[in-house]
């Protein structure tokens, strides 16, 4: 259609096509006649002025002009099904546009209430599509149409706009029996649908749900407002002070016009036809209120008279309002969060807080300080709930004991959180605290130490993060190299005379982009490295001499492949800058004389205590990176391609008198190494005089010779470096092949010698390894090595671990001192780990942690949960291993243990012969939506059960209760079936209707319909198929049939299983007490075996078995 | 020796053949002329099998040292032993023990439990729960049990002076 030389575009044709797009009807549009059409007043001197985005977003123009036809209208919040509904937004809270030929959704930059409900031409507009379909449309500028009456003008509105279709417009019919407002509106909240009984409307169905959103108006207190409906208050007068706040509720059809209301914020309105109500909120809290009724009007003056409330740009208190004009910057968080002018963030802290079209709901984002006393009041809630979860034997979940050795420990407290439990992300930017190392979230309230598996390669300390509890696992590359850099260039002198440095530099490539958790526990690697200022390839060759050096100190030297973190401090150095020496290749073919200078050179450590020069890259950071405090993210990595050579310091009294006149002091070129070893012209027949770093058996690529005077200060320099690490304790002779899976490297470890002769340090192997954390405990210092001592002694050891992990089914332990620096962030049961550098000591196969020793953390499961851990733990649930403490507790038979006067615990490998009593409950903290937090809880609890157990040396009644009763029953029996390997009859087998899920929600279901069930058994104990189940209910509700024949199956099911590894101990007469009291109220007798409180529960791995046995009846 | 009255005694197989009827109680069974035991457990190879539908399968258990014979009842609901029962029981248990009749195959692995009887002059198991295994170490665990609980419990192991003999 065309009209004036103008295409028509008509709605559908937007929606159809689906893209951003802007159109106008002329390239020199004048604004359409409007009272409104005043731009929005502004402030040259309000800092806050909107300001021009530099670099804007341009939506595509049509390059023609076109005109949109339509009429805009309210949206209809009692209809929500109206014509093309689905090109509607969600919101139902947008200006509607229609052109008959489809609805969408719009917005009107320059509001004129007057043109609501009528044709309006639009002049200039912007369509943005959803991705769900349909579109926004952003009005512009608009005119009305010429055939319209009043061509383009609009009558007076002094009548008002009626907040109700089809209700009158007579300000006097409206005021009659109601109140009216008027004052500067103030603010808007979203529409929110409230229950509404509704017991008079005589064809209701006793209630509905009503519309609704609440303005605030700061109405003025002077005589002339004060008087109840005084018609002369539309007469606006100037000297009014809009200070006294009320609310006015826009209920039921009126709701609709929420989208103008939020466009008069800040104007002055008046609103008639309202009744006053006194709104009680909870118990005590009552708000006055007044509700538009059918005969509300708007009223909107002549001319505006626009109320500017005091723009706050400072708000410092709680509770404080203010307001922000900026342009978009950025937005985060799901839309949640939105970046103005890069210095303010406004955060949508609620669901019903919705932009126009541009954010969704997601998770409230809260300041890190407010963050930290929610985990902290959220863990002091959970101990304060595990205190009252202690069971017969005293026991606690969350201070469960753990035996290692016949010692027992207390388990740690540590309990991981998901984030989604919590209800929160955190936004922050990423930065590496100067006290502790480790990588931490920091924004403006404070910081907390994170683990960051996957923090890309482009990581910058300036930009902001979005911080999600998603458990990432980062499969890492253990391959690493330790290295002292030494701070020399090695400058040859080429066959022109002119020197030639030989940059010996670490292959510091660019920034891997693998990276893991391994960055933040770099202080498990005790050392520093140094290196020296970087000096261009012009600074050296315009003069080192007199150069103040700086040698900065690193304080780590374990480069993995997936590290980067260096921390730099600088110190001073007077030392000489240049050092003469004479160069040979192992050859024997003659290097050229040539200095070693002061700069970024390196060597590198490949083998301990030996020397090698790397060909430096170009690219490598040292090389490009202009400055040295840039180099945070460097790393070595050796490959197959790196060119390596080793090399060897030696001197002698000859160098000294050997004329170094001729050797030219500067370079004016970089060659690379291997052109300067090739390039030989002199024969050095000087005998190698090594340092006494230097190994024997090597023969180095490269022979420096120096003068032993210069040698000896670079001894001390060197000694110096090397007095400078924290000395490990153990050297690596080799540090080779590595791998990633199982047993991954292999070295050996020796004596170093060191200061500390005294100490006979052990020998052995270094291994590496991947495994499950099981547990961490403290430690007595029953295996206590030389290194730990002095370890301990030296250093702040605060912690003495021994650390349980599953490695290829086997579960081995660590000993060592962890210091408090060096405990991993997050470290502890649940977390896969690779342990790097672990020494196995010769002859004692004991494993410990050296100051060498370096653990990755690469993912972290959510623990505190036994429940979930057990059955997701495959090898555990599986029966694949046993759990940690197993190993170390000593076995019994039933008989045995009542002869045993104390009530130690011991493991007992039974099976369930029959059930005596069962309690069964709907677990609480589950059933609670509110309780995200313990979501992760079983949904059935199980208070109480005691089992008859048999070993074939007697039969006891064994008590127990939570996870480890669900165990017993079997109750993830599908799990079980799968991974055992064995078949076992299922109760989800026989319901095979109901094969939807596990046992446990069947047994859900059955528990959510009676609230408790007990189960007791009057038959027989020792024959499964003779038992006599009874249930009982606390509720009204009837016990069905088919809700005790499942709970029937359920418990033969666990009779006809396999066996178990129990670890118990005898109840002692308090237990039993309680245990009898318990008993009574529920009508049941203790039986005359003996009572066992079992404290875990396991599948037994039968080999592991098989061998105790053997080993046992061997012994 | 009570205690172990109601349990299921993990024996070989050349010992559980070796046990002997007690003229005062016909459930229990002597064991080297001393020991009372009613039930057992056992873990072998089923080598024979012979299904009478609805009624028993018999079959034979294998542990490497002898073969221990064993009935399966399958008629629960037409004995009158389970008459005074509720119907519902009695056809859960007749359910199980058809599953467990299923799963007894000639060459599986079986642990096998239940009461000690006599039939013909000669010991068996009555069956009451079969469990097929799948781990081939549970057997050598069942034999080392078995030696385990001869030594601790049982009063060593009941073994014929030939067998001393071979063993010394």
């Amino acid at each position: 259609m065309e009209e004036g030389g103008v295409k028509v575009i008509t709605v559908s044709e937007l929606v159809q096509r689906a893209r951003p797009l802007t159109g106008a009807s002329s390239l020199t549009l004048r604004r359409s006649i409007s009272p409104r059409s005043e731009p929005y007043p502004t402030d040259p001197n309000n800092p806050n002025h909107p300001t021009l985005n530099p670099n804007p977003k341009i939506l595509k123009s049509l390059n023609h002009p076109t005109l949109i036809i339509g009429t805009l209208t309210l949206p209809d919040h009692d209809k929500p099904s109206a014509s093309n509904s689905a090109f509607r937004c969600p919101q139902t809270n947008c200006f509607l546009f229609s052109d008959g030929s489809s609805t969408i959704c719009c917005d009107v930059l320059d509001l004129d209430v007057r043109i609501i409900g009528k044709k309006i031409h639009v002049l200039a507009w912007n369509y943005i599509p959803f991705k769900s379909g349909g579109g926004f449309l952003e009005i512009i500028t608009w005119r009305l149409p010429e055939s319209s009456s009043g061509v383009g003008k609009f009558s007076s509105s002094s009548s008002g706009f009626p907040l109700v279709s089809g209700s009158s417009t007579d300000y006097k019919d409206s005021h009659k029996a109601c109140y009216c407002v008027r004052g500067a509106l103030e603010s808007v909240s979203p529409v929110s649908v409230v229950p509404c009984a509704t017991g008079i409307a005589p064809n209701s169905s006793g209630s509905r749900n009503i519309c609704g959103f609440l303005v605030q108006i700061l109405v003025c207190e002077c005589e002339s407002c004060s008087v109840r409906g005084s018609g002369k208050a539309l007469q606006y007068q100037n000297n009014h002070c809009f200070t006294k706040p009320l609310i006015v509720y826009f209920c039921g059809s009126a709701s609709s016009w929420h989208p103008v209301i939020s466009k008069l914020i800040g104007n002055v309105v008046m609103l008639s036809g309202l009744k006053k109500k006194l709104v009680i909120i909870g118990e005590e809290e009552s708000q006055l209120m007044y509700v538009t009724t059918e005969n509300a009007l708007l009223h909107l003056p002549e001319v505006f008279d626009k109320y500017i409330p005091v723009s706050k740009t400072v708000i410092k208190a709680n509770g404080e309002c203010g307001m922000y004009t900026g342009t978009i910057t950025g937005i985060y968080m799901q839309r949640m969060v939105v970046e103005l002018d890069k210095e303010v963030f406004l955060l949508l802290t609620d669901q019903l807080l919705t932009m126009p079209h541009s954010l969704r709901v997601g998770a409230i984002v809260v300041p890190i300080s407010n963050f930290i006393s929610h985990c902290e009041a959220t863990w002091m809630k959970l101990l304060l709930e595990g205190e009252t979860d202690s069971d017969l034997m005293n026991n606690n979940e969350k201070y469960s004991c753990l035996s290692c050795e016949g010692l027992t420990y207390s388990q740690s407290t540590r309990r991981v959180l998901h984030n989604a439990d919590i209800g929160v992300i955190l936004l922050g930017s990423v930065k590496i605290s100067t006290s502790s190392g480790r990588l931490q979230l920091i924004d403006a309230t404070g910081s907390i130490d994170v683990i960051v598996p996957d923090l890309p390669s482009t990581w910058n300390i300036d930009n902001i993060y979005e911080f999600q509890g998603e458990q990432v696992i980062s499969k890492s590359s253990s391959r690493f190299a330790e290295a002292l850099i030494l701070p020399w260039d090695l400058f040859l002198r080429g066959k022109d005379m002119h020197t030639s440095p030989t940059k010996v530099a670490p292959d510091f490539p660019n920034e891997s982009k693998h990276h893991d958790a391994s960055r933040n526990y770099r202080e498990c690697v005790p050392s520093k490295r140094y290196k020296i200022d970087q000096a261009s390839s012009k600074d050296l060759s315009s003069g080192l001499s007199g150069c103040g050096y700086k040698l900065y100190s690193l304080r780590n030297s374990c480069f993995t492949s997936t590290s980067s973190y260096q921390e730099q401090k600088c110190l001073n150095l007077s030392s000489p800058s240049e050092i003469p020496c004479f160069v040979t290749s192992h050859d024997q073919c003659l290097a050229s004389s040539g200095i070693l200078c002061r700069s970024k050179a390196n060597a590198k450590l490949l083998r301990v205590r030996d020397y090698y020069i790397m060909k430096h890259h170009q690219e490598d950071i040292l090389c490009t990176s202009e400055d040295i405090n840039d180099v945070t993210c460097g790393k070595v990595i050796i490959t197959s391609g790196t060119h390596l050579w080793s090399l060897s310091f030696s001197s002698d009294e000859v160098l000294q008198n050997t004329n170094l006149s001729h050797l030219p002091v500067f370079a004016d070129t970089f060659v690379s190494s291997n052109e300067a070893i090739s390039d030989c012209s002199q024969q050095n027949e000087l005998p190698p005089v090594r340092l006494n770093v230097d190994c024997p058996e090597i023969h180095p690529d490269i022979y420096i010779h120096l003068s032993t005077n210069v040698a000896s200060f670079l001894k001390e320099e060197l000694m110096a470096a090397v007095e400078g690490l924290l000395k490990p304790y153990v050297s690596l002779e080799e540090v080779a092949d590595t791998c990633c899976n199982g047993t991954m490297m292999t070295g050996s470890v020796q004596s170093s010698g060191t200061s500390e002769p005294e100490f006979n340090l052990p020998e052995g192997n270094l291994i590496s390894f991947h495994g499950h954390v099981l547990t961490v405990h403290s430690t007595y210092l029953r295996h206590k090595s030389p290194i730990d001592v002095h370890w301990a002694k030296n250093f702040q050891v605060t912690n003495r671990v021994c650390i349980h992990v599953l490695v290829d089914q086997h579960i081995v332990r660590i000993f060592g001192a962890l210091s408090k620096q060096a405990y991993p962030i997050g470290f502890g049961p649940g977390i896969h780990a690779t342990f790097h550098r672990i020494l196995v000591v010769s002859g004692q196969n004991v494993l410990f942690l050296t100051p060498t020793s370096f653990i990755a953390i690469e993912a972290i499961a959510v623990v505190g949960d036994k429940y979930i851990d057990k059955y997701n733990n495959p090898s555990v649930a599986s029966g694949q291993c046993n759990v940690a403490s197993f190993d170390t507790l000593p076995s019994a038979l039933i008989c045995e243990t009542m002869q045993c006067a104390e009530c130690k615990p011991v493991q007992f490998r039974c099976r369930v012969v029959a059930v005596h009593i069962l309690v069964l409950e709907q677990n609480k903290k589950s059933a609670n939506p509110q309780s995200r937090l313990r979501t992760r809880s079983p949904m059935v609890n199980i208070p109480l059960a005691g089992f008859i157990l048999e070993d074939g040396s007697s039969s006891c009644c064994c008590w127990t209760n939570s996870d480890r009763a669900a165990t017993l029953l079997r109750l993830q029996d599908e799990f079980s079936h799968e991974n055992t390997g064995r078949s076992v009859w299922g109760p989800k087998k026989s319901r095979g209707d109901e094969a939807s899920g596990s046992s446990i929600h069947d047994l859900y279901k059955v528990v959510e319909k009676h609230g408790r069930v007990i189960v007791r058994n009057y038959g027989s104990m020792f024959d499964s198929s003779h038992q006599d189940l009874t249930f009982s209910v606390n509720s009204d509700t009837v016990f069905s049939s088919s809700d005790e024949d499942f709970l029937k199956f359920v418990i033969l099911n666990a009779c006809f299983g396999t066996f178990w590894t129990i670890v118990g101990s005898r109840m002692d007469s308090n237990a039993m007490e309680k245990l009898e009291k318990q008993l009574t109220e529920m009508e049941m007798k203790i039986q005359p075996m003996q009572n066992i409180w079992a404290r875990e529960v396991n599948y037994a791995n039968p080999l592991y078995e098989a061998r105790k046995v053997a080993q046992e009846l061997l012994n | 020796m009570d205690a172990l009255h109601n349990t299921h005694a993990k024996l070989l197989a050349f010992d559980f053949v070796s046990l002997t009827p007690t003229a005062s109680d016909p459930t229990a069974f002597h064991r080297k002329g001393k020991l009372l035991l009613t039930r057992a457990e056992t873990v072998g190879v089923i080598t024979t099998r012979e299904l009478k539908p609805n009624k028993f399968l018999k079959f034979a258990v294998d542990d490497g040292t002898g073969c221990i014979p064993c009935v399966l009842w399958l008629n629960h609901l037409t004995s009158p032993y389970f008459s005074r029962r509720s119907p519902p029981d009695v056809r859960r248990i007749a359910d199980v023990a058809a599953r467990f009749a299923s799963q007894i195959q000639l060459g599986v692995v079986a642990r096998v439990r239940g009461r000690i009887t006599a039939y013909r002059g000669s010991v068996q198991i009555t069956v009451s729960d079969v469990i097929v295994e799948r781990d081939p170490n549970v057997e050598i665990l069942h034999w080392l049990d078995c030696i385990k609980l001869a030594r601790k419990c049982y009063g060593a192991l009941n073994l014929s002076p030939h067998d001393q003999n071979r063993l010394s």
